[in-house]
């Protein structure tokens, strides 16, 4: 993730001057206002003026826990609460540590020194070991023979080098290692060819955050924005300003000749839960491994006034062997703000004019280009 | 045209003296008897995908047919410049009525010879060429349709051009920390009409393809009112004290489109633009040469494309 590669210098800086605005009230804030047992009880599910259940706001998925079960949580699919504490203290030592160490001179040196700096520091782990619940062992289900060869040639085409699995982009942003993506080589070390900008990875492209939707809970801008009109659901990503405009009239998906790098959704109320079925994905961008045969089913029910609970379901026989499902909680900005402090931090969205900044992208190509012409040498950073 | 052109002048003037002639005119007759079907919550329902249907995006003034974006002097005028040669017909502007009330943009004097550089450079200049968000009020009138979603206390306008979106906030939602291409935008209703006022701008973006520019400083007052079933009027006015001497106004009808399965689809047009911003980076450049036969009487077209880096302070 760009993070680590120094992508989109100018749109980074922008987020940083955002991240600290936004950031300075929230750091003196521990937690949500406790609620009274009371105040939880007597809450109904609110509905919006045509009576759907609102889920309008700004909601965000900081959450610090793996997309796939740690090896040392084998066979725990719940935290105590000894060990949740103990988790939040490792994930705010992973965020703030001094990433510089791992191999000093090297070429991730420079990357990895994008530190806590540039990070939300509101993200914590939630109870989950994993934030997969389906299959029960809390990882991705192994992939298809057919997966594999087509997720090789696609990273084969791209000069990158690991797995499909390694490929956490927008996954493991609160604190992996390098050497922990599964990706190795290139400039920025983590399996990154620079010969084209179609090398470089989506976020850096600004194409799309991380691998697109579902979206995964990353370093910073976890935001949504939810709108409701009777017929239609809009979900706007902060990262990409990427909006999905989802219609709930029960019309077809469309063409198969029509293929998105956001796919094509459509909704429904099953009661009180939002189901979003997802298709058209196009072959230029892949999930996990999943190219255009992907199908996601996404559930979000509003469990209280703080929290939507969030559940995606993603199938594709010819990827993996059985379809696997993530569960994470969205979490109201409001809720987790002072609500009376300076009037200038109440909770919103900003705009990521990530392309119009992306200076990284051009800096990279550059960089390389240097490179092979015998510049600078591999200990050069791409600046 | 020009008879056509002076009575729509009428029509969008706001002056008392002519307020009684133009009542008597058609289209404004029509807005005031027209009533917008209502939300649940009794807002008027501006809901559904808009385009609007004329050449504002090409130049917001009136205009005669041009030969291409790109030009280079020929004997009697202008003739396409090679960049768009291939282009043919596709690549001309086509004519234009004016959308500018008084078919004037009162630049400050200063400001003038950059609109002129930018009408001269376009090809090269135009943000949207890079598939940069358009701004408002460009957004509105591109050649591609938007789509509103009428929250309750968020209002979505999401644009097909480049994705772009924003949030018009009607619980005044105080402005952006930093500057903003979309702008910041905080609404109120007025009787039938949505009003948007628009802030917070960076000074990159463009009213439309012929150069004409705006500040840091730029502020823009929407109307969006319902006049039919299907139409929505559109109006902006802008104010920008460092570019323009006084305030001055746009306005068009917007038309619903009318498909039954209507749907605001991709443009990621980021993509589109990487060979045109970083094809001179590639390891192996891809556009180098170019041979097009156009057949009896053109004959073959023949492009050696060769670039140079920029210069990096």
């Amino acid at each position: 993730m760009s993070r680590r590669t120094l992508a989109s210098v100018g749109a980074l800086a922008a987020v940083a001057v955002l991240l600290l605005l936004a950031a300075v009230p929230v750091a003196g804030q521990s937690a949500a206002k406790p609620k009274t047992a009371a105040a939880a009880s007597a809450w109904t599910l609110p509905r919006t003026p045509d009576g759907q259940p609102d889920l309008q706001g700004i909601w965000a998925n900081k959450v610090t826990t793996p997309l796939e079960r740690p090896a040392k949580y084998a066979g725990k699919a719940i935290l105590t609460d000894e060990e949740l504490a103990q988790a939040e203290k490792d994930a705010a030592a992973t965020r703030f540590r001094d990433n510089r160490s791992a191999k000093p001179g090297a070429v991730t040196d420079v990357g990895r020194a994008y530190d806590a700096h540039w990070f939300d520091r509101t993200g914590k782990p939630i109870r989950q070991t994993s934030l997969i619940v389906d299959p029960p062992d809390g990882r991705i289900p192994p992939m298809t023979p057919q997966g594999k060869a087509r997720y090789a040639a696609w990273a084969e085409s791209l000069g990158r080098t690991g797995s499909p699995t390694g490929v956490t982009e927008g996954n493991s942003a609160f604190g992996l290692d390098a050497e922990e993506d599964g990706t190795v080589g290139g400039i920025d070390g983590r399996g990154t060819r620079a010969d084209n900008p179609e090398d470089r990875r989506f976020s850096e492209r600004c194409l799309l955050w991380g691998e697109g939707i579902p979206r995964l809970p990353g370093g910073y801008n976890n935001n949504f924005r939810i709108v409701q009109a009777p017929d239609y659901v809009v979900i706007e990503l902060e990262m990409i300003h990427d909006a999905r405009v989802i219609p709930l009239d029960g019309r077809p998906h469309l063409s198969p000749s029509i293929r998105n790098w956001l796919g094509d959704s459509r909704g429904r109320w099953e009661t009180d839960t939002l189901v979003i079925d997802t298709t058209n994905f196009t072959d230029k961008r892949n999930f996990k491994g999943s190219f255009q045969g992907m199908h996601l089913v996404e559930r979000l029910r509003r469990v209280n006034a703080d929290t939507i609970e969030y559940r995606a379901t993603i199938e594709d026989p010819t990827t993996w062997t059985k379809p696997w499902t993530m569960m994470f909680p969205l979490t109201n900005l409001q809720s987790i703000h002072d609500t009376e402090a300076d009037v200038a931090t109440v909770p919103q969205m900003f705009e990521y004019a990530c392309h119009e900044g992306n200076y990284g992208l051009a800096g990279q190509l550059r960089g390389q280009r240097a490179v092979d012409a015998g510049a600078g040498g591999a200990k050069t950073g791409p600046r | 045209m020009g008879a056509s052109f002076r009575l729509s002048m009428v029509e969008v003037s706001v002056a008392a003296a002519v307020v009684a002639f133009s009542a008597l005119a058609r289209p404004t007759a029509g807005q005031q008897s027209y009533t917008a079907p209502r939300t649940a919550d009794g807002r008027p329902n501006l809901n559904g995908i808009w385009q609007a249907v004329n050449t504002a995006n090409d130049d917001l003034l009136a205009h005669a047919a041009r030969p291409a974006l790109a030009v280079t002097p020929g004997p009697l005028g202008p003739v396409p410049a090679a960049p768009v040669l291939a282009l043919g017909a596709e690549g001309g502007i086509p004519a234009g009525l004016s959308v500018v009330e008084g078919d004037t943009i009162p630049y400050k004097p200063e400001a003038i010879a950059t609109k002129k550089a930018n009408f001269e450079n376009s090809l090269t200049r135009d943000p949207i060429i890079r598939c940069y968000l358009p701004g408002i009020p460009r957004a509105t009138y591109m050649p591609h349709p938007f789509q509103i979603v009428q929250g309750t206390n968020t209002i979505m306008m999401m644009y097909e051009f480049a994705g772009a979106t924003r949030a018009i906030h009607l619980d005044k939602v105080p402005s952006a920390p930093a500057d903003t291409w979309m702008g910041h935008s905080n609404g109120r209703w007025e009787g039938d009409t949505l009003v948007v006022d628009v802030g917070s701008f960076t000074d990159q973006t463009w009213l439309d393809r012929s150069g004409d520019f705006h500040s840091d400083a730029l502020q823009v007052v929407e109307r969006y009112t319902r006049t039919g079933p299907d139409h929505l009027r559109y109006e902006a006015t802008i104010t920008d004290p460092k570019v323009f001497t006084r305030s001055w106004k746009i306005s068009m009808p917007l038309y619903r489109r009318m498909e039954p399965n209507a749907q605001l689809l991709e443009y990621k047009c980021v993509e589109f633009v990487e060979e045109l911003m970083y094809g001179h980076l590639r390891k192996q450049p891809i556009n180098q040469h170019w041979e097009g036969d156009l057949v009896i009487p053109a004959g073959t077209l023949i492009f050696d494309l060769k670039r140079r880096p920029p210069v990096i302070q």
